[in-house]
């Protein structure tokens, strides 16, 4: 499902802060969804053991905690 | 060997079934290996037979075993495994192991073997080598017990000499038909006087009697006429690099002699890919034993601290020799990371601002593909040419050094990358070895032998080659010369049998100057 990262009638972005937590490793990311969060996420986690890409790439959506930190 | 080799244990053999597991689950394609647990006098004796226990006896091999006996004694060396390329694979892994060694050892056989089986400069190896081998040191036995210990192994020792003067590409490319390979007579001791066209088959002890030499001299297609009416004229037709097999053909040797020298080139052929892929293969195995352990070899802290001490020795790198295990694994690994991040194709290379190309990535992920297609596909100097790229050699600190004959020390000599890259690839064509071939089998018209080193940068050393003349005189029984370049000067090299001389020239065409050495 498409979700707006703005909301149309106050023009105000509806993107939230979240982090996003698999095993030790956490990042933060900016995102409209938390599903959207995960998959910034693991890019950024790609990027930053790129020796586990194999393994961050093919990890279940449900093995990701995902937590918003700051809303709107 | 005192002892005898063991089978593994039941509690390696649970080792191996996972780690087998765990590399097949990878994508890993190995032939059936086999292990098997040595001890250290064990393991030293079979690495300094190349890893065959039954190959055939020479003063060489006991050396080599002193060397390995004296470095492990004196702490400067261990051998933690040996894998052979055969099918099956022979894996020999060293009974002083820890659990935590052997769990690596046996994920780093498995990246091996994946190699042996998958590398294109392996697919033309003998995979029952192990076989071939015993064969090889039954018949070279049976010559010891003829003709004597010391006449053989100094044979041998001749034949050694140009072990590396072999066309490591001929295996890919038809020169000649698979009957004119070996013209001779193998595994007689029956002079060759019959064409190969005329001969029946026979036992070598029954050789003489059903093809007599009678016979082939009086058969019609016996080509004794050609030798009056046409002269002997400059021979090969194209310089050949196969040295060995030349002289196969060509030189005067008793049938003993040109089995052993079979032999011996049959063997320097074995072990070529291994030369050729020496940092791709040892990369590939370290990738992946690093893969299995990290993720799933190491089960408490001690085992940590094993496996990171042990992995830390074999990638140690040192400034004055290059480290296969730990260039191959960086390259194999960075190859990964720029497949995984895009950072490859026009767009990439065109991209000529720095912070875009450093953080480039657009997530196509075929890092583990490319991998695998170019373990495929590529050897050492192809693998240096196409992936060693100046990120790479900055992030890794790479310089080229040489040794400064005013300080007397070994120096840096660049950071430049076209330097760096160049003199590694310098050093990786054709194995590191001369390039030398044969011009002329009858020089001046007097039967004897030239070979031409085609020069490139390093010159030969010239008391290495006077030995290697010396060998190759007593193989080709006339005086043989080389010619190559020394001080910026085309040189000739002799040797007659009794003195050696070198001949200066200005061009390879010009006015000789003689100088007695």
């Amino acid at each position: 499902m498409l979700r707006p990262s703005w909301n149309d009638q106050t023009g105000k972005s509806l993107e939230r802060t979240y982090e996003v937590r698999v095993g030790h490793a956490r990042v933060r990311v900016q995102s409209a969804s938390p599903a959207e969060a995960i998959t910034q996420a693991r890019a950024r986690f790609c990027i930053d053991m790129p020796r586990m890409w194999d393994v961050i790439h093919s990890l279940e959506m449900n093995r990701f905690d995902v937590r918003v930190i700051e809303s709107p | 060997m005192t002892s005898q080799i063991r089978k593994l244990p039941p509690e390696l053999s649970g080792v191996q079934v996972e780690m087998e597991e765990h590399a097949a689950n990878y994508g890993l394609d190995f032939f059936p290996t086999i292990f098997e647990i040595v001890d250290v006098n064990q393991l030293n004796s079979i690495a300094a037979y190349g890893g065959f226990p039954t190959r055939y006896p020479h003063w060489r091999f006991g050396m080599a075993y002193e060397k390995l006996a004296k470095g492990y004694a004196y702490g400067l060396q261990k051998i933690y495994e040996m894998v052979i390329n055969n099918d099956p694979c022979y894996a020999y892994l060293l009974d002083s192991n820890s659990i935590t060694d052997h769990r690596m050892v046996i994920a780093h056989v498995y990246g091996h073997c994946d190699f042996f089986k998958h590398n294109y400069w392996f697919s033309q190896t003998n995979r029952k080598m192990i076989d071939e081998m015993a064969n090889h040191g039954n018949r070279i036995r049976r010559y010891m017990d003829r003709f004597g210990t010391e006449t053989v192994e100094l044979f041998i020792d001749a034949c050694l000499s140009i072990d590396d003067l072999i066309d490591i590409h001929s295996p890919f490319i038809k020169r000649s038909s698979e009957a004119s390979r070996y013209q001779f007579k193998a595994n007689t001791d029956v002079e060759a006087d019959v064409p190969a066209e005329d001969r029946f088959r026979a036992k070598s002890y029954m050789d003489a009697y059903i093809n007599p030499k009678s016979t082939a001299q009086d058969s019609p297609g016996h080509s004794a006429d050609a030798q009056d009416d046409n002269p002997p004229a400059s021979f090969p037709n194209e310089p050949t690099r196969d040295v060995m097999a030349f002289l196969l053909n060509h030189a005067p040797l008793a049938p003993w002699q040109q089995d052993v020298l079979s032999i011996i080139r049959d063997e320097a052929y074995y072990f070529a890919p291994q030369g050729q892929t020496k940092i791709m293969n040892e990369g590939w195995a370290t990738f992946w034993h690093s893969t299995i352990m990290t993720r799933h070899g190491i089960c408490n802290g001690g085992d940590v601290i094993d496996y990171a001490d042990h992995t830390s020795g074999t990638l140690a790198s040192s400034p004055t020799r290059l480290n296969p295990y730990k260039l191959g694994l960086d390259l194999f690994r960075d190859i990964e990371d720029r497949w995984n991040r895009g950072c490859f194709g026009r767009e990439f290379e065109e991209c000529d601002e720095y912070e875009s190309q450093r953080t480039w990535n657009t997530g196509v992920g075929k890092g583990r593909e490319k991998i695998f297609e170019v373990r495929r596909i590529h050897n050492d100097l192809t693998f240096i040419d196409e992936f060693l790229t100046l990120d790479f050699c900055r992030r890794h600190n790479m310089f080229s050094f040489g040794y400064n004959d005013e300080s007397g020390y070994y120096e840096l000599e660049s950071r430049k990358f076209q330097e760096i890259k160049q003199r590694l690839l310098f050093s990786l064509t054709n194995m590191g070895r001369p390039m030398i071939h044969v011009k002329d089998g009858n020089y001046k018209n007097r039967g004897e032998l030239y070979l031409e080193h085609k020069f490139n940068g390093p010159e030969l050393k010239v008391t290495y080659a006077r030995d290697t003349l010396e060998h190759l005189y007593r193989l080709w029984s006339r005086p043989v010369h080389i010619e190559t370049v020394l001080e910026e000067r085309v040189v000739i090299l002799s040797f007659d049998g009794i003195e050696h001389e070198l001949t200066k020239t200005k061009e390879p065409a010009g006015e000789k100057e003689t100088i007695e050495l």
